[in-house]
C-alpha cells in the first residue's frame, strides 16, 4: 500500500511538471506583450525593451520557465505580478482561504445531497419521489450557473433578506455561492448513484441477503451501498476539478476575492506569474485528491487492497 | 399518479415564471427616482426609504455605520509613485480619500485652486516651479507634513518613469527652500505641469514613514494626508477607511467608509437595492435607468470628460488611405449611437478632446470631423483600396461598453458596403496590438488624467512605437506640433498648436470621435450631496449622511 502510494505521489511528479510547462507556454505563445500593457500610447522601442528585460522577456521561454520553477520550488518566490508589481504570493495566501471554504462546502454538498437523494431514488424506483429527484435532478443540470445564481439572489437575498447578496465576510455569505457551485454535480451525482445503485441491487447477492432475512436498511447501506459507492467515489474526484473551475464563475457572481476570479483577472492581463500560482494550486488539488479517492477504493472494496500488496 | 405529476409540473413553473418576472424591483409603479443631465438633480418625493435597507436611521444612529460604496474592479495602485504602475482613472475615488495633490482642479468649474499649495507660479520660461506650502497638514499617523516631504514626493518622480515619462516630460527634480516652500526644477519646461501637480499621478506621501517601513510597508498600511485614512484592505475585496480627524479642512462628515469590488453588473445593483452598499460608480446607462425605476434610489448623470474614438493601425491600410477613412468615418451614424444605444446620455463631440478641457480650442475654432452622410461615404469607399472581399477588424476590450457601440458601427459599415469584424480581446493583448498598430481599426475610450491636450500629444510623440510604424499623410507635421506643445507656455499660442492638430486630425479622418461619455452615481436616500462630476476627482469627504 505504501508502495502504491509512493508511486502514485511520485507520477505526481511529471504530471506536475507536464502541466505547468504546457500552460506557460500557451500564455507565452499570447501576442500579448506587458511592456504596452504598462507603458500605454506613449511606449517607444527603448522602453519596451528595458521593461521586457526587466520581466525576463528577452531570454528564451524555457529559460523563463526553468527559472521560475526554480525560484518557485527551491525559495517557495511566486514571483511578483506584472502588471500590479506586488507580490503574488501575498495575494494568493489571502485568496486562498476563501477559495478552499468555498470548494469544501461546495464538494460536501454534492457528496452528501448527491448520495442520498441518489440511494432514495434507486430504493424507491419509479415511486413519485425517485421522480421528483431525477425531475429536480434534470432542472438543475439544464439551467446555467449564472442564471441560477441570479434568481436565488432576487429569491433568497432581495426578496426574503436571508442571505448577503455578495462578500465573504462570514460563513453567511458561503451558503448561497456554494449551493449554486454544487447545484449541477448534485444533480450529476444523483444520477449517477441512482444508476450504480440500480445495477447493485439488481444483483443476485442482494436478493440473496433479502433472502436470508437481511432488514431493507441492512441490505441497502451495508451490502448494496459499498459496491454501488465505486464509481460514485471516482465522480467525486472529478468533481474536484469541476467545482474548483466552476468556482471562477460563482466568485465574480458573488465577489468572492478567491483564487478562481485571481486567475480570470490575471489571464485578462496576460500576468503570467499572477496564473501561474492559481493553475498550480488546481493541478495539485485535483491530483491529490485523485489520489486520495484511489486510495478510498482500497478502503471500501477489500479486492483493490489486495492487489496493492 | 399522471394528475399529480401534472400539478406538480404546472405549480413549479408557475412558481419559476413568478420569482422570475418578479425581478428585482420593489417599486410601487410610482418612479420617485432622481434622474438629471449634466449636474442638475431632481428629489426623490418618497424620502428616504430605500426598500428596507435600515434608511429612516437618525444621523446620530449614523455615526457609526460604514458608507459602502460599490466599485467594481481592484484599485490598480494604491500608492501612487511607489511601485512605476500607473494609477487607472477609475481610481481617483480612493486616491483623493486618502490622500492629498498640491493643487486641487476642479473638474466641473476647469479651475485649479489651492489644496497643500496656497501659492504656486513659474519662471517665464516654465524651468522652475515655486510652491508656498500650509503649515498645518498632518500625516495619518500624526507627523507633520513638511517640506521635505513634499519634495520628497516629487522626487520620486523619475523613479517612475512608466507613469511620469507620458505626464511630467522634462522633470529634473525638487528642493526645499524652506520649511513651506520648495522649488521644482524642470530639464524642459512642461506646459501642462501645473495640471500634473493637481492630479491623482502626485501626491504627497510620508517620507519618514517610508523609510522605516519600505514600500511593501507602505502599500500594506498606506498614509497619506487625506480625509480618510487606511483601516483594512482585502485584496479583491474591500478597502476600509475612516474619517481623519486631522484633516486641515476638518473632519469628513461620514466616519467610516468601505469600497466594496463587485465586478458582476447584476450583483451591484442587488447589492444596492438590499442596502449591503450604499453608493455605486459608473454602473452602465441601462442600469442606471433600472435603478431609477425603483423607489428610494438617485441617479446622478454627468457628462464625463472621457472620450470614446474610432481610431485605425499603423500596419493597416486605413493608415494610408484616406478615403477609406473618410468613408467610415462618414457612414458611422453617432446619433444612432448616442441617443438610441446610450438613450441621450452620451454627447456628440467634434475632436477626441472633450470641451473644457485646458487649451481645447472652442468649437467652431477649428475643423469638424467628418460629418454622417452615407452618400458621400459611398463617393469616398469607391475612391478607396478597399476591396469587396477585404474584411475590417474592429478591435475592442471584451466586456467593454465599447462592444455594444461596435455592433452598432458595423451595421453602419455594412450600409455602404464595409465588411467587418468584431475582435473582442482581452485588456493586454488589445494594448499590445494597438500600441503594435497590428488592426484596423479599434475602439477606446480616454480620459485625459491631466485634464489638458496633453493627451493628443501622447498620441503623436515621436519616437513612440505607434507614431512610428505610421505613415499616414502629415506625420511629420503632426510630430513637430506635438514637440511644441510640450514646451509652448503661453496658454493661447498652446491652444493654437492643439487647434492645428485637431485640424489635420479631422481634415485627414486620423481619428473619428464618437461621443463624450457619462459618469453616473446611483445611491440610496442614506445618503446625500453626491453629485456625478466630468472627471475622477471624486471626494467623498463632501459627502454627506442624510
Amino acid at each position: 500500500m505504501v508502495k502504491y502510494i509512493l508511486k502514485r505521489l511520485l507520477l505526481l511528479i511529471p504530471t506536475f511538471f507536464l502541466l505547468t510547462l504546457m500552460v506557460y507556454t500557451i500564455l507565452s505563445l499570447s501576442p500579448a506583450n506587458p511592456a504596452f500593457m504598462r507603458l500605454g500610447t506613449t511606449a517607444t522601442q527603448e522602453q519596451i525593451d528595458e521593461i521586457n528585460h526587466e520581466l525576463g522577456l528577452d531570454r528564451p521561454l524555457l529559460v523563463r520557465y526553468g527559472t521560475y520553477m526554480w525560484n518557485l520550488i527551491t525559495k517557495g518566490d511566486m514571483g511578483v505580478s506584472w502588471v500590479m508589481q506586488t507580490s503574488v504570493y501575498k495575494e494568493f495566501m489571502e485568496r486562498l482561504p476563501n477559495t478552499l471554504l468555498l470548494t469544501a462546502l461546495a464538494l460536501l454538498l454534492t457528496t452528501v445531497v448527491g448520495i442520498v437523494a441518489g440511494v432514495f431514488a434507486a430504493v424507491n424506483q419509479n415511486s413519485i419521489g425517485d421522480r421528483t429527484t431525477m425531475i429536480l435532478a434534470m432542472l438543475l443540470i439544464s439551467l446555467p450557473n449564472f442564471f441560477l445564481s441570479l434568481i436565488c439572489q432576487i429569491v433568497f437575498c432581495l426578496q426574503l433578506r436571508w442571505l448577503p447578496v455578495t462578500g465573504a465576510g462570514s460563513l453567511k455569505h458561503f451558503i448561497l455561492p456554494s449551493i449554486m457551485l454544487a447545484a449541477s454535480r448534485i444533480a450529476g451525482q444523483v444520477r449517477l448513484t441512482r444508476s450504480s445503485m440500480l445495477d447493485v441491487i439488481g444483483q443476485d447477492y442482494v436478493r440473496t441477503a433479502y433472502a436470508k432475512g437481511c432488514s431493507k436498511r441492512r441490505v441497502v447501506f451495508y451490502h448494496a451501498l459499498r459496491n454501488g459507492l465505486m464509481p460514485v467515489i471516482t465522480n467525486i474526484g472529478n468533481n474536484v476539478g469541476n467545482i474548483v473551475a466552476g468556482a471562477v464563475t460563482v466568485e465574480t457572481i458573488f465577489a468572492i476575492p478567491g483564487v478562481g476570479s485571481m486567475l480570470v483577472n490575471a489571464v485578462r492581463s496576460n500576468d503570467i506569474p499572477q496564473v501561474m500560482s492559481p493553475i498550480i494550486f488546481i493541478s495539485l488539488l485535483v491530483c491529490v485528491v485523485n489520489l486520495v479517492v484511489d486510495l478510498l477504493y482500497a478502503v471500501i472494496d477489500p479486492r483493490v487492497k489486495l492487489q496493492y500488496r | 399518479m399522471k394528475k399529480f405529476l401534472a400539478l406538480f409540473l404546472t405549480v413549479t413553473m408557475l412558481a419559476a415564471c413568478l420569482t422570475g418576472c418578479g425581478g428585482s424591483n420593489n417599486d410601487s409603479g410610482s418612479s420617485g427616482t432622481a434622474s438629471s443631465e449634466n449636474g442638475g438633480s431632481k428629489t426623490d418625493d418618497s424620502g428616504s426609504d430605500a426598500s428596507g435597507a435600515g434608511s429612516s436611521e437618525s444621523s446620530s444612529a449614523n455615526a457609526d455605520r460604514t458608507l459602502n460604496i460599490g466599485i467594481s474592479s481592484e484599485i490598480s495602485n494604491i500608492v501612487p509613485m511607489s511601485n512605476n504602475v500607473a494609477v487607472a482613472n477609475r481610481d481617483g475615488l480612493i486616491v483623493f480619500a486618502l490622500y492629498d495633490p498640491l493643487i486641487w482642479y476642479d473638474t466641473v468649474t476647469n479651475t485649479l485652486s489651492p489644496w497643500i499649495a496656497t501659492e504656486w507660479s513659474h519662471n517665464d520660461d516654465g524651468s522652475e516651479w515655486y510652491f508656498t506650502l500650509r503649515d498645518d497638514v498632518y500625516f495619518h499617523n500624526g507627523d507633520k507634513m513638511t517640506a521635505e516631504d513634499v519634495a520628497w514626493s516629487l522626487n520620486l518622480i523619475p523613479e517612475n518613469p512608466v507613469v511620469t515619462d507620458a505626464n511630467i516630460p522634462g522633470f529634473g527634480h525638487a528642493e526645499v527652500v524652506d520649511d513651506t516652500h520648495i522649488t521644482v526644477y524642470m530639464d524642459t519646461p512642461f506646459a501642462a505641469a501645473e495640471n500634473f501637480f493637481a492630479s491623482y499621478h502626485m501626491v504627497i506621501l510620508d517620507k519618514s514613514y517610508q523609510e522605516e517601513v519600505g514600500w511593501d510597508g507602505y502599500l500594506d498600511h498606506p498614509i497619506g494626508t487625506g480625509p480618510y485614512k487606511f483601516a483594512d484592505r482585502a485584496t479583491g475585496s474591500y478597502v476600509d477607511m475612516e474619517a481623519n480627524e486631522l484633516y486641515w479642512q476638518g473632519e469628513p462628515d461620514i466616519k467610516k467608509v468601505s469600497l466594496r469590488i463587485l465586478p458582476d453588473a447584476n450583483s451591484q445593483l442587488l447589492s444596492l437595492e438590499t442596502g449591503e452598499v450604499d453608493v455605486l460608480q459608473n454602473v452602465s446607462i441601462e442600469n442606471c435607468k433600472r435603478i431609477e425605476d425603483i423607489d428610494g434610489f438617485t441617479v446622478d448623470y454627468e457628462t464625463a470628460y472621457a472620450v470614446l474614438y474610432m481610431r485605425w493601425g499603423s500596419n493597416s491600410k486605413l493608415d494610408t488611405d484616406q478615403n477609406l477613412r473618410k468613408a467610415i468615418a462618414a457612414a458611422v451614424d453617432p446619433d444612432a449611437i448616442n441617443n438610441v444605444y446610450n438613450r441621450g446620455y452620451t454627447k456628440a463631440v467634434g475632436c477626441m478632446i472633450a470641451p473644457g478641457i485646458h487649451c481645447r480650442p472652442e468649437d467652431g475654432t477649428y475643423t469638424p470631423a467628418q460629418p454622417y452622410d452615407v452618400e458621400a461615404a459611398k463617393e469616398f469607399l469607391a475612391n478607396s483600396t478597399y476591396e469587396s472581399t477585404d474584411v475590417l477588424s474592429i478591435l475592442v476590450v471584451a466586456g467593454s461598453k465599447e462592444e455594444g457601440v461596435c455592433k452598432i458601427i458595423q451595421g453602419n459599415l455594412q450600409d455602404i458596403g464595409i465588411n467587418a469584424e468584431m475582435k473582442a480581446i482581452d485588456g493586454s493583448t488589445y494594448s499590445t496590438l494597438t500600441g503594435e498598430g497590428d488592426f484596423d481599426i479599434s475602439l477606446y475610450t480616454t480620459l485625459p488624467s491631466l485634464y489638458d491636450c496633453n493627451l493628443i500629444y501622447q498620441y503623436y510623440t515621436p519616437g513612440t512605437v505607434s507614431f512610428e510604424n505610421s505613415k499616414f499623410e502629415g506625420k511629420e507635421e503632426m510630430g513637430r506640433l506635438a514637440l511644441a506643445s510640450l514646451t509652448e507656455m503661453d496658454e493661447e499660442a498652446r491652444t493654437d498648436i492643439f487647434r492645428q492638430m485637431i485640424n489635420i486630425m479631422n481634415e485627414e479622418a486620423l481619428m473619428l470621435p464618437l461621443y463624450q461619455d457619462c459618469n453616473t452615481f446611483c445611491f440610496n436616500g442614506d445618503v446625500t450631496n453626491i453629485d456625478a462630476i466630468p472627471g475622477t476627482n471624486v471626494r467623498i469627504a463632501e459627502w454627506k449622511w442624510n
